[in-house]
């Protein structure tokens, strides 16, 4: 064991100095002001904060020129989510999230042709009813350049099991104008579909999916900040929807998406511009847009962000309005069809104390003709309502 | 601000009228920062603050003082009252510049006007509520300076310098060769001394302290930081440095510690965690950065 020189200490720096409690109290303070915003270690959240959230997701049924059989009111879910987020120490935090979705309504079992020529939807008959519980935890690791996190999510419903599993990481540059993200991801999904109104043809089968992302972001002023990345992710196993008459995808799919977002504070108006864009490939022959511009605007405690989303896709190499069961691969749904959406949303927050609530109000439309794409239109195309309310309340 | 200000920026040569602008643009910062809180100056922000006290009225504040304010009050918070921006009228009786006091019976009196609490906060800005308070932020605005220098020379691309304010230091990244910067704590009975020096790399290192200021009564020595539950001057430690990610942070922990008493400011030292350095009247040095400490007995390979 060497002895230093006698009075010289030990280099010192930001990332060696631990925060402890009271610091971390001050450091909150700190990070308020101007002259850190761009600059702060990253640190636990200094309180702990229990929260709720419900949401209501509502589609419109079926327009009558569209629809052959069945029953024509599509899906309603009702989602209610619980979280805590707490720290632990001066270097960890832990989160668990509980989430409940209750499904019912009807949705497309196949197209066919109408009396008048006209490809319509039979839909499943009577309303399904399903139910899904899904718990997450993560718990996180903070030093004075980055943080780390590990989350395990487990999923369950009648037909369908998941268990995830992620590890992410964000490091700040020496001059913390800067911070690389990375994330990596695996599941097992396992489906059992169950026989009811509409027949099923497999008992079982699997899914498994890595995803692995990288991003940067960059502040670029004291008050604009630009950020990009780019994310792979590749699934194997029985990817075809059990609930869909004509549907067989190949068993692989690869996806790809790059994205990027602009932030922009003005301190005069107290708001911010948020743009976000996202493109999306994959090997299936799909591949989208999607652009978003928000505008956040804060009246002291309370906050209005409304938003306007526009996204375009290309269909799948194997769609067709009616699927073609010549083909090794086909599909007749929707999702996988060329078509443009937008979304109009509003979000809003009320501090109140140690309380926050909010609120989102937000309309989808799609429609062939909207999209960037050729490409015949799917009937069964949809529009739906969500709204969410929230509250949560933070305590030492 | 109470002293000398020193930037020290390495950098290549092609860079040195950028480096000459970033350090110009530093001191235009410190200066308009001094010029908003200054208690000395007649047109200051902290001086209409004060000319309004008791009188109902409120001062528009910017987002920066309120966040300054809001540091304060956490600070006042978490060392039960000890720190508080409104003692500064208690130098009303207790002249540390001529090293001498005035009529210590008016000390009650001073007391009741000091207090936090008399602090009024709302969305029409500020205001005091008893006539003869007073504001004062000299005990955090040359650390947030130092501070908001360091972040103007990384702004402006200068990733290797030095901010020296009054004492207070803060250093931006290291040299350029990557060694640390080697700064010095001085020797609270002999300024000139350096007693210990400590490496700093991106970090900020702030001293509290008695040095030249202080008042002898019945040749008991008193420094300057006065308590504002009883208003009588501390006798503690001669001097505490603090290193922290902030020298706003180091400055708060360090002045706190000046204003406990004995065992109480060590247990404050140890429940900030930080790097802390204690000098006592008579020059004995306590904490992990003292030279005796049991921490430097490392192995530096």
């Amino acid at each position: 064991m060497a002895v230093i020189e006698r009075g010289v200490k030990n280099a010192h720096s930001a990332s060696t100095i631990k925060q402890s409690p009271l610091v971390r109290t001050l450091g909150a303070a700190v990070a308020a002001l101007p002259a850190y915003q761009n600059t702060y270690a990253d640190a636990p959240p200094e309180f702990t904060e229990v929260g709720l959230r419900y949401s209501h997701y509502s589609e419109d049924s079926l327009s009558e020129d569209k629809f052959i059989a069945g029953a024509r009111g599509r899906y309603d879910i009702d989602v209610t989510q619980l979280w805590i987020e707490a720290p632990i120490g001066s270097n960890w935090s832990i989160a668990v999230d509980v989430q409940n979705d209750s499904m019912s309504g009807a949705s497309p079992w196949f197209v066919g042709t109408q009396v008048d020529g006209q490809p319509g939807v039979i839909m499943s008959g009577a309303s399904i009813y399903d139910n899904r519980v899904e718990v997450g935890a993560t718990t996180r690791y903070f030093w004075a350049d980055g943080n780390a996190g590990f989350n395990v999510t487990h999923s369950k419903e009648d037909d369908y099991e998941a268990l995830a599993m992620a590890f992410d990481v964000a490091w700040n540059s020496a001059d913390n104008a800067r911070t690389w993200s990375a994330s990596a991801s695996t599941s097992n999904d396992r489906v059992e579909p169950v026989n009811g109104n509409i027949p099923v043809f497999i008992d079982q089968e699997d899914i498994d999916t890595a995803s692995v992302y990288f991003g940067v972001s960059q502040i670029l002023s004291s008050t604009a900040i630009v950020r990009i990345g780019l994310g792979y992710t590749f699934s194997e196993g029985y990817l075809s929807d059990p609930y869909k008459l004509f549907d067989a995808r190949p068993d692989e799919h690869s996806r790809t998406a790059l994205s990027g977002g602009y932030r922009k504070f003005f301190p005069e108006a107290q708001g911010a511009l948020q743009i976000d864009y996202r493109y999306y490939s994959d090997d299936w022959g799909t591949d989208s847009h999607t652009a978003e511009v928000a505008w956040h605007q804060s009246f002291d405690r309370f906050a209005l962000t409304p938003y306007l989303r526009y996204y375009s896709q290309r269909e799948a190499d194997f769609f067709s309005v009616i699927a073609d069961l010549e083909q090794d691969f086909y599909a007749d749904d929707f999702r996988l069809s060329s078509y443009g959406a937008i979304t109009v949303g509003l979000r809003s927050t009320v501090q109140i104390g140690d309380w926050q609530m909010e609120g989102q109000l937000e309309r989808y439309e799609s429609d062939n003709d909207w999209g960037l794409y050729d490409g015949e239109a799917a009937p069964a195309l949809v529009n739906f309502w969500r709204a969410t309310i929230g509250i949560s309340w933070r305590f030492d | 601000m109470g002293g000398p200000a020193r930037f020290v920026i390495e950098h290549l040569s092609d860079q040195t009228s950028g480096a000459r602008a970033a350090c110009q643009r530093a001191e235009t910062l410190l200066q308009a920062l001094e010029a908003r809180f200054s208690r000395y100056r007649s047109d200051s922000l902290i001086s209409q603050i004060n000319r309004l006290a008791g009188t109902g009225e409120w001062t528009c504040i910017d987002e920066e003082t309120r966040a300054l304010l809001q540091f304060c009050e956490r600070l006042w918070e978490q060392s039960q009252g000890l720190f508080d921006p409104t003692a500064g009228i208690l130098r009303q009786v207790w002249d540390f510049s001529q090293g001498r006091h005035g009529d210590i019976t008016k000390l009650p009196n001073l007391c009741a006007k000091v207090g936090w609490s008399k602090v009024l906060q709302s969305d029409q800005g500020i205001a005091l509520s008893h006539a003869g308070m007073e504001l004062d932020l000299g005990g955090v605005v040359k650390e947030y300076g130092a501070d908001k220098a360091a972040q103007s020379f990384r702004e402006a691309g200068f990733n290797h310098a030095l901010i020296e304010l009054a004492g207070d230091i803060v250093a931006v990244g290291s040299k350029t060769s990557g060694a640390p910067w080697l700064v010095g704590i001085s020797n609270p009975s002999a300024p000139s001394e350096t007693l210990v020096s400590l490496e700093l790399n991106n970090s900020a290192v702030a001293t509290s302290g008695d040095y030249q200021r202080y008042i002898e009564i019945d040749g008991q020595r008193y420094s300057h930081f006065l308590n504002p539950h009883t208003g009588w001057p501390v006798n503690e430690a001669a001097s505490v440095s603090i290193i922290s990610d902030s020298c706003l942070t180091a400055g708060a922990v360090a002045t706190v510690a000046c204003l406990h008493s004995g065992e109480d400011a060590t247990t404050w030292l140890n429940d900030a965690g930080l790097p802390w350095l204690s000098i006592g009247q008579t020059g004995e040095c306590t904490g992990p950065l003292a030279p005796a400490h049991p921490a430097n007995d490392i192995d530096r390979n």
